[in-house]
């Protein structure tokens, strides 16, 4: 070890540290940018702040390349309106300042107590019951709104940058790589989306949050659509809101029905509104299987929503065909929940509990529609 | 030599780190900070995953890996890894559990070296002076791989980074981190300033959040892909909608504000729209499950004084879409308006929000009164159903010329689409409960019997070929059919048959009509032909039972795989019950050997299926009932009393409970964190 070695090696010790304090500071300068809580600041290591970073940058740029066709379609429109009229014409004067405030102006102009209690966006969250999130194409998150914390337990910083597989059940992830696939066809529907995914999810059912490694899932249902962003870098992301599939706040109303159905779909119960929508009465559905109650076309929407109840747990049918006793058919889609065996409170459980049976709720949509054609045979008497 | 083996052992954790563990990912504080306390329960249950790691874990995994293992010692970790591999090699399903396990509680003590790992070396040294544990810290993961992994990762995101700075030569040489870094400031100090309006918003300052306000709201809409509304609870008044309403329903937000919402739902929809503007107070059942959820009364505003603020609704209601180009000025644009004003389209919204209420007086201003100080609201986003927007082309999907039946495993219709009826003649009720070998041409019966048997056992679409189908004028129409059998998800059993019916060629019945009337009169003449009518009606018994018997045949296989008590009752029941339906039958032959009139025949023949229909009713349902029946009555003497027992509310009440306990299936959360606590 000669002595110029070892000044070699304290020279380069020092230009390392140099380099590093550098990178600190531009880090922090970084950190400082951001748009975040400065509480929440220091806390964060550097992966984390280039990451969140890298994210920030990507939703800006996605949010300005809507912004660049929207302005585009308003023009657009605005050369129509204008050949329309006085009314439209004086309201177009505001311009963009007045998309911007619209919702301030009719929700709650100048009050800002209300403010104070509830800010504008989190009046448009609420509304959805759920979160936003903007996946690319890749599965990085780049953005999730903040109230993903009510939901998920997890925090908008935790996970913003993050791969979406990260989070999501391994057995998911099929499916949401074909959702987020930029040529999924998804049978003509354009870039929309809607599909199950199931989510880590720290907060208990008893409101208690616990460490991301005990993590349970939570099944939710994200709709949303595609969007691409060529401007720049160019960005494929998917937007979607993903809500929480508790049928707990649905108001029972008279065009709804639960019943209770084997897991094979045969009903066990259901209640006494059928009879008033359906015809039937519950007594002669017992045994039946939803499978005979709907349109044949419509069988492969209900067989998806099975799957999905026996993988997951949880599933939204989407809108099918429900046959009416006596003839025709009314749209309908169905809410249902497989509803296991209160476990006992035994730790390590690893399998799930049995299954007890699956509880529908079933939303009516239309009316009766050719209430004369008869089609199956449980519809006749 | 224990030694040796359980070096051996924990070596090895070190290759299922390196097969299961993903590269690290960077989590934020909270999760990568822990306690003292947590990091020792960690580390004791680490040495204790590790010391039963031998006798259940699946060896042959690990063969391929040796040399992926961290080589920073390879004379001392191999040997051993190799002389351990022996007694491991013990294949146990049980095993898998333990290792992924393991390679998560790894995750986690790397994640946390990446802050204190001097602190919680120091930690370990202090706890553990047992040999054992010095081997093990000897054997964990060598700093430089962890250091080498962070600076990868790092790298990686830098990148990233740089990707995502416009830079004014995007191909120059790769720029170095610093730079990277410095760009990015620079970037974003360049956006701030672009959008300095919404940085500098009182309330960013008070409470910053990740994106302006109208950005998010702007997100928000576009993700939801809806319009928003708020209605007024007491008269239906539309207080204010986003301007998106455009798109979706072709109404400008000018002409719906102010207007009676009741004027845009479908008639028949309006009750229901009322019953979700009414105030939940009126509801206990729902004002009790916001109590319960837990997770649903969080978001609720604390000292809400009205009942009804923060309740949720979700709903389906019709609402019109205008399809005419608003404005009288447009019909110089749009010279088909006229035309389409008379096609008054509604669609299918899904409404989800919650209600508010407002002091009305800043809502309503113009409002006359004022006696309520609140004025309470639903505030919602409405998503057309994106199902209901695709109708078109689902519809389109079958053709004019195809048409969709469904039988019973059997071969008995159970369900016919109207459609048939313009191909075949028949009403569906005609059809319905009959079996479809009643309608086949003699030739094809062996060719079709053969691909219903093939069909119940397979999975796959089954094309038939061309056959020949009787219409109700005695004629036949070429059909081709493609089978598959449903089966059910849960059950893995075929539960019936769906056949896409098409037809061959256009107007191939008129056509087809004379031959196919001679080649009936041949058919007929060829069963007088046979010596006897009792062949002519053996024919026809043959014909209805050929589904019946097929549908035993997969019984009586299923029932051989089955447990013998669930099949007992079904295989005698069946034949009882078709005796009467078989000579029923018998009549319908002497009405197709004679011919002549066709009308009144077809009459008659309808009249007598009629008589079928009860027989063949009761015979699916004691077909299927036993499985129905037995899995009710194990959900019976699960759940306890019968839920149809208990009064109406009550029930609905009962089946809200239950979802409560479904919701979110987190119930291992809650034990994994008792568990915590008792250790």
């Amino acid at each position: 070890m000669t002595p110029e070695r070892e000044r070699r090696r304290i020279m380069s010790c020092e230009a390392a540290r140099a380099r590093r304090r550098a990178e600190s500071q531009v880090l922090i300068d970084m950190s400082q940018l951001l748009p975040l809580p400065s509480s929440l600041r220091p806390q964060l290591d550097k992966p984390s702040i280039i990451r969140l970073t890298i994210s920030y940058l990507r939703i800006h740029t996605l949010l300005s390349g809507f912004a660049d066709r929207q302005r585009r379609d308003e023009e657009g429109e605005r050369e129509t309106r204008e050949r329309r009229g006085a009314g439209a014409r004086e309201r177009r004067e505001e311009g963009d300042r007045e998309r911007r405030d619209a919702g301030d102006r009719e929700l709650g102009e100048g009050r800002e107590e209300q403010k104070k209690e509830m800010g504008e966006t989190d009046l448009y969250l609420r509304i959805l019951g759920g979160f936003v999130v903007v996946v690319t194409t890749e599965g990085d998150m780049i953005y999730l709104s903040d109230n993903i914390r009510e939901y998920m337990g997890l925090t908008q910083v935790e996970l913003m940058g993050h791969s979406i597989y990260d989070f999501t059940h391994p057995c998911d992830h099929k499916e949401i790589r074909d959702n987020l696939d930029l040529t999924a066809g998804q049978s003509g529907c354009g870039g929309l989306r809607d599909f199950l995914m199931r989510m880590k999810c720290t907060v208990t059912h008893k409101g208690r949050t616990v460490n991301l490694r005990s993590a349970g899932w939570r099944v939710l249902q994200c709709r949303g659509c595609l969007k691409v962003c060529v401007s720049g870098p160019s960005l494929t992301c998917v937007l979607f809101t993903c809500q929480p599939l508790s049928l707990t706040h649905t108001l029972l109303h008279t065009h709804t029905f639960t019943s209770h159905h084997s897991m094979d779909m045969r009903f066990t119960y259901c209640d006494q509104r059928v009879t008033g929508l359906l015809s039937y009465r519950p007594e002669e559905l017992l045994g039946v299987s939803v499978y005979d109650l709907c349109h044949t076309l419509d069988l492969h929407t209900l067989t998806k929503s099975h799957l999905n109840l026996c993988s997951k747990g949880q599933s939204v049918s989407g809108v099918y065909r429900v046959l009416v006793r006596g003839g025709g058919y009314m749209w309908a889609e169905t809410h249902s929940a497989v509803v296991s065996k209160p476990r006992p409170s035994q730790p390590h459980q690893s399998k799930p509990s049995p299954p007890l049976f699956v509880a529908c709720v079933t939303y009516i949509l239309s009316g009766v529609e050719e209430p004369t054609q008869l089609l199956s045979l449980g519809q006749m008497n | 030599m224990r030694r040796v083996g359980l070096r051996g052992a924990v070596s090895m954790s070190f290759a299922l780190k390196n097969n299961f563990g993903s590269p690290p990912k960077c989590r934020s504080v909270e999760h990568t900070r822990g306690s003292p306390g947590t990091r020792s329960w960690k580390f004791n249950n680490f040495e204790h995953i590790c010391c039963i790691l031998p006798c259940n874990f699946a060896g042959p995994l690990q063969l391929g890996e040796t040399n992926s293992l961290p080589v920073s010692r390879p004379d001392v970790i191999t040997p051993h890894l190799a002389g351990a591999m022996p007694n491991v090699i013990t294949p146990h399903k049980a095993g898998a559990m333990p290792i992924q396990e393991l390679s998560r509680k790894r995750k986690g003590d790397i994640d946390n070296r990446e802050n204190g790992d001097a602190e919680m070396e120091e930690q370990q040294s202090r706890s553990e002076d047992d040999d054992q544990q010095v081997t093990i810290k000897c054997f964990r993961e060598p700093h430089s791989q962890i250091e080498k992994r962070r600076r990868d990762k790092m790298n990686i995101l830098i990148d990233e980074l740089s990707a995502m700075i416009p830079s004014w030569n995007p191909m120059a040489k790769k720029l170095d981190k610093l730079t990277v870094l410095r760009m990015a400031v620079q970037h974003l100090k360049a956006l701030k300033a672009g959008a300095s309006s919404s940085f500098t918003d009182f309330n960013y300052k008070r409470k910053p959040s990740f994106l302006p306000q109208d950005d998010l709201k702007h997100l928000v809409l576009t993700a939801a892909d809806g319009f928003l509304f708020v209605v007024s609870c007491d008269r239906g008044k539309i207080l204010f909608t986003s301007e998106s309403v455009l798109k979706f329903l072709n109404y400008s937000r000018l002409e719906l504000i102010g207007q009676s919402l009741f004027d845009y739902v479908h008639p028949k929809d309006i009750s229901k729209v009322k019953e979700q503007l009414s105030a939940s107070g009126l509801y206990p059942r729902e004002r009790l499950i916001d109590a319960k959820t837990g997770l649903q009364v969080q978001d609720l505003p604390v000292g809400a004084v009205q009942l009804c603020t923060g309740a949720r609704r979700s709903f389906f209601c019709r609402m019109k879409h205008s399809r005419t180009v608003m404005k009288t000025e447009d019909k110089t644009i749009q010279p088909s308006s006229p035309k389409k004003k008379e096609s008054q389209r509604y669609c299918t919204v899904h409404c989800t929000g919650y209600m508010r209420s407002w002091p009305s007086t800043q809502l309503d201003a113009e409002s006359d009164d004022n006696e309520s100080s609140h004025l309470s609201c639903l505030v919602a986003v409405c998503r057309v159903h994106p199902n209901d927007a695709c109708q078109p082309s689902r519809e389109v999907k079958v053709k004019p010329t195809q048409f969709v039946t469904r039988f019973a495993i059997d071969g008995k219709f159970t369900f016919v689409d109207q459609r048939a009826t313009t191909v075949l003649g028949y009403l569906p009720q005609e059809l319905l409960g009959t079996s479809c070998y009643e309608y086949f041409h003699q030739d094809d019966l062996q060719h079709l019997a053969e691909t219903h048997r093939k069909v119940l056992r397979s999975k796959e679409k089954i094309e038939t070929s061309c056959y020949k189908f009787k219409t109700k004028h005695g004629s036949f129409v070429m059909l081709q059919s493609q089978w598959f059998s449903f089966i059910n998800p849960w059950t893995k059993e075929v539960e019936f048959i769906v056949s896409t019916n098409r037809v061959l060629g256009p107007g191939h019945t008129e056509t087809e009509q004379p031959s196919s009337s001679k080649l009936l009169d041949e058919e007929s003449k060829r069963t007088i032909l046979i010596p006897g009518i009792s062949s002519g009606i053996t024919t026809m018994i043959y014909a209805g039972s050929i589904g019946t018997q097929i549908a035993n045949e997969l019984l009586d296989s299923n029932r051989v795989n089955c447990s013998p008590s669930s099949g007992t009752s079904s295989p005698f029941c069946p034949p009882q019950d078709r005796s009467p339906m078989v000579s029923s039958h018998a009549n319908t032959p002497n009405d197709e050997v004679t011919d002549s009139d066709t009308v009144s025949k077809s009459g008659s023949e309808s009249a007598s299926k009629g008589a079928t229909y009860a027989g063949s009713d009761t015979h699916m349902d004691t077909a299927r009932s036993p499985p129905g029946e037995s899995s009710q009555i194990d959900l019976d003497s699960m759940v306890g009393p019968g839920l149809g027992i208990l009064s109406n509310d009550e029930a609905a009440m009962a089946v809200i409970m239950s979802l409560l306990e479904t919701d979110a299936n987190l119930g291992d959360a809650v034990d994994f964190d008792n568990m915590h606590w008792s250790h």
